[in-house]
Formats: structure tokens, sequence, C-alpha cells
């Protein structure tokens, strides 16, 4: 996933695709309506006249993939990170996380130091006790 | 053997000088350096070679070509002014004089004035930029329906609207990196935390098992 910034980026090319796809839809498919009464209804014979019923359906259609996308957009600015906080403070928590970081790190690398402390010690009494049933073993068989 | 060909000429084939490259004259160059007397001993084939080890000088008038496109060589936002379009939404500098008032002070700095401080406005902008935007295609629309030859105008406006809120949002983009940086930090700093809680985990019940032999 891409982050909002290009997230919204992309919503607002794809708003605008749908802006030129709507007109382009009334420009193809209009049925000659005249502006004003006064004015002749115009035909074309070539033209691609879709039933006004269809017309106006497609036409509620475009609209509402318009406002689905704008919501989406508001939404996504609504939801873009860190709004209220200043760049003087994003810079402070960054520096305090590395604070942190290297501090956090320090302390896993003690932990792996008794974990090796630990696993040699295991190793060892291991092998002391293999040691020690095979003496004994031994031991029993020489008696 | 024409596929070879084919692939070759997609991605251009490496500057001869790269041969001059070695582990060999990089050790000379280390040595040398731009000291004339002791490049006056190496030869002139050498000479030649360590030429191309000296950086080039930045291009003069901090511009240059790649890909087909001028490219700074400082990575920064050209302000719109500076690209020919007219800027919509409020000036920074104008938003921060209203907020050193009343909420925390803002330091200008070099690096604020190219990305702005006050983010609260930059989403109120864009807001309001997403529905001018809207109105002014209803606009389009409209003019469209009565005198469809008016209509360069207004695709004008849209078009400056458009790039308005694309700028605005590319000067948010620096923010948005921190904020990631910051959540990146979080996430490693946890994941850490687990780590050695676990190791630490085994370690005590390894000890406590030992301390039952």
């Amino acid at each position: 996933m891409t982050d909002r910034l290009t997230q919204l980026q992309i919503c607002l090319d794809q708003m605008m695709e749908q802006f030129c796809g709507a007109v382009n839809y009334v420009d193809k498919n209009h049925g000659f309506e005249p502006s004003n009464d006064s004015e002749e209804q115009m035909s074309d014979p070539q033209a691609h006249i879709v039933e006004e019923k269809e017309f106006e359906k497609n036409i509620d259609e475009l609209t509402t993939d318009i406002i689905l996308k704008t919501r989406q957009i508001m939404a996504l600015i609504d939801s873009l990170p860190g709004v209220d906080v200043s760049a003087q403070e994003q810079l402070h928590r960054i520096d305090s996380l590395q604070k942190q970081l290297i501090k956090m790190e320090k302390e896993k690398i003690d932990a792996i130091k008794r974990k090796d402390a630990l696993q040699e010690k295991v190793r060892t009494l291991t092998q002391d006790f293999t040691i020690g049933i095979n003496e004994s073993k031994t031991e029993a068989r020489l008696v | 053997m024409s596929d070879k060909n084919e692939v070759s000429s997609l991605y251009p084939p490496p500057p001869p000088f790269i041969q001059f490259f070695t582990e060999e004259n990089s050790k000379l160059f280390r040595e040398c350096g731009k000291d004339e007397e002791k490049l006056a001993k190496c030869t002139t084939k050498q000479r030649e070679q360590l030429k191309y080890f000296v950086k080039p000088e930045l291009p003069r008038d901090g511009s240059y070509r790649a890909f087909g496109n001028v490219w700074k060589i400082k990575d920064e936002l050209p302000e719109l002014s500076q690209m020919g379009i007219e800027q919509l939404y409020r000036k920074r500098e104008s938003v921060t004089e209203l907020e050193n008032g009343t909420t925390t002070e803002v330091e200008p700095s070099p690096q604020d004035s190219q990305s702005g401080t006050n983010y609260e406005n930059k989403i109120q902008e864009s807001k309001k930029l997403m529905k001018s935007l809207l109105l002014n295609f209803l606009e389009l629309i409209g003019i469209l329906g009565v005198d469809s030859s008016r209509y360069e105008k207004k695709l004008d406006e849209i078009r400056v609207i458009a790039i308005n809120i694309h700028h605005l949002l590319n000067e948010y983009r620096p923010h948005q990196s921190r904020e990631s940086l910051i959540m990146l930090f979080e996430e490693q700093l946890e994941h850490k935390r687990k780590e050695m809680e676990h190791i630490n985990k085994v370690c005590d019940e390894v000890e406590s098992k030992l301390a039952q032999l």
C-alpha cells in the first residue's frame, strides 16, 4: 500500500478522469436538448442518442461516483498522519526515539550475553552429566 | 544474438572510462590526490586515467538534465509562483503570524519556509480547494451547456486548482516522512522490547530449573 499522500494524489487524478469521463459521456450521448424555448431542437443523424431514462440513470451514476470520490478524498485528508504536531515536535520525538532505540539495543545485547553464558553453562552441565553417566557405566562394567 | 542487441539498446553501455577505475588506480589516486608533484612522477597514461577520479564540478546554473527532465541539484519543491501558477491557498507567513499570537511560537527557519509549519491549516486549505474544484467542475458543465466556446477559461481555472492541490499535498510530504519515521521507530522499539523480554523469560526459566537440580 502506498502512503496516504500518494493515495490522495491518485484519487485526485482519478477524479479528474471522472470529470473527463462525465463530460465525454454527456458530449457523446446527449439528446440535443435546447437551452431555451426559443431555440429549435437540433439533430444529427450520426449522433448516438441515448434514451432519456437511460441517460438520466447514467448521469446519476457518474455524479454519484464523483461524490463518492470526493468523500473518499475528504476522508483521506482527515486521516493524514500527525496533523496536530509541528515539525519541531516531530524532530524531538524522532530524537528521543532514536536514543531509546540505542538504549534498547544495548539492553538487548546484554540479554543476549546472559543467554549465551547460560547456554554455555547448560552445555557444560550436560557434558559433565553424560561423562558422569559414562564413567559410572564403565565402572559398573569393571566391577 | 538479436535479443541481446535489443536489451543493450534499452540500457546504454557504461561509459568507457569505467575501466580506469581499477584497484591499482584508486590506490594511486589516494596516494597522489591532486598533488602535482606526485602526479608528475606518474606516467602520462596514468595521469590521463587519474583525471577521471577527480569529482566533476556541480553545474553552475543549479540544474541538470536527466531522462528528458530538468532537475535541480538541491532537491526542493519549487514554489508555485516559480512555475507560473497562481497560488490559491493562503500563504504560510500570514498564517504563522496569526498563530503566533494565540498558540505555540513557531520559529521561522529556512527549512520551515520551504515545508511550511502549520499543517492544520494545510488540511483546511486542501479541503477548501477540493470543494472549489467540484464547484468549478459544476460551473464548467453549466458553461458547456449554455455556450461551449467559453470553456477555455474555466478549464484553465480547474487546471490551476488541481495543480494547487497537488502542490499543497507535496508540501505535506516532509511532514509525512517524519511521521512515518516515528512510526517505524516505534515499531522497531516494540519489536526489540518483545525480543528482549522473550530472551529474559527463557533465561529466567532455565535458571530456575537449574536451581532446582
